[in-house]
């Protein structure tokens, strides 16, 4: 089935996100058509900024519009996991650990303004520093790799 | 202005988040994948993000509509952020590839009932706050 395909995943999903920073070249900055940690900064920030004082960076539209690719995401999945009869509440890894992966994820990926989502991006839009981050991306997959290997 | 930006990105996170539930596609699972059971299912997803931006890229230069300037590739390796660039990258690729997924994983799997992954967000959150609080005020004046 053409939905099922990862395929069919990069091609759509490249194509709307081309789409956006079409519409929107103006406002947002470069190859941000879709990316997690940076939107989920943005909608932090959007909250934090309204509610309390506490200036947190974000760019400029950011101040005004509301970013919420994290709550399509989500909802995205709840409504396809419901049709495909596959949403089940379960719990699998240790819960500290995943808090603390979160944690690290997020400041790294501040720390580059990227999430993996958003370094194929960068490269495909011809960001060398985003290059620099594939690179060292695949290498700490493969680290990984190498490690989970060793422990099994 | 601001309501129709905030719809577009809605939409575009709520078509990630429905493909990616069908497809099951990761960014950074692909070359994990590729490399634990040499399976390239989700390796040709990330492949063909990857050539789908690049081509629209190519019409966008070629049209002038968005023409991206960057620095070349030896100047960008040689600056501070370059390296942290790298650094940053590898880190996120070792915590991901352990943690089960990237970001957007996580949200799809959030989305599909996986409660470990409420956890991974509130450390993803509580994440962005500690950057605000205290990692932006140690990387002051390194970049």
């Amino acid at each position: 089935m053409l939905k099922r395909s990862p395929i069919f995943f990069g091609v759509a999903v490249a194509l709307a996100a081309a789409a956006l920073q079409l519409a929107f070249r103006n406002d947002i900055p470069l190859a941000y058509g879709i990316c997690t940690v940076c939107h989920a900064r943005d909608l932090f920030s959007w909250i934090v900024n309204h509610l309390a004082k506490f200036q947190m960076d974000s760019p400029g539209f950011a101040s005004q519009a509301l970013v919420l690719t994290p709550v399509g995401l989500v909802a995205g999945s709840f409504v396809a996991s419901k049709s495909n009869a596959e949403f089940k509440l379960s719990h699998q890894s240790n819960p500290l650990l995943m808090f603390l992966c979160g944690a690290l994820v997020s400041i790294f990926g501040l720390v580059i303004m990227s999430c993996p989502t958003r370094i194929i991006l960068r490269t495909a839009f011809g960001d060398t520093l985003g290059f620099l981050a594939a690179a060292g991306l695949f290498a700490g997959i493969a680290l990984a790799v190498f490690v989970m290997k060793r422990r099994t | 202005m601001a309501v129709i930006i905030s719809l577009a990105f809605l939409a575009v996170g709520f078509l990630a988040g429905f493909l990616g539930q069908n497809s099951r596609m990761c960014f950074v699972g692909g070359f994990r994948d590729f490399l634990l059971v040499r399976d390239t299912a989700l390796l040709e997803g990330l492949m063909a993000f990857f050539a789908t931006t690049w081509l629209v890229v190519l019409v966008f230069r070629l049209t002038g509509v968005i023409a991206p300037h960057y620095p070349a590739l030896t100047d960008a390796a040689l600056s501070a952020f370059g390296v942290a660039s790298v650094v940053g990258g590898l880190l996120i690729g070792f915590v991901s590839t352990l943690s089960g997924g990237c970001p957007l994983r996580h949200h799809v799997l959030l989305g599909q009932g996986r409660l470990d992954s409420g956890t991974y967000f509130l450390g993803f959150y509580a994440g962005i706050f500690i950057y605000f609080r205290l990692v932006v005020f140690l990387l002051k004046g390194l970049f």
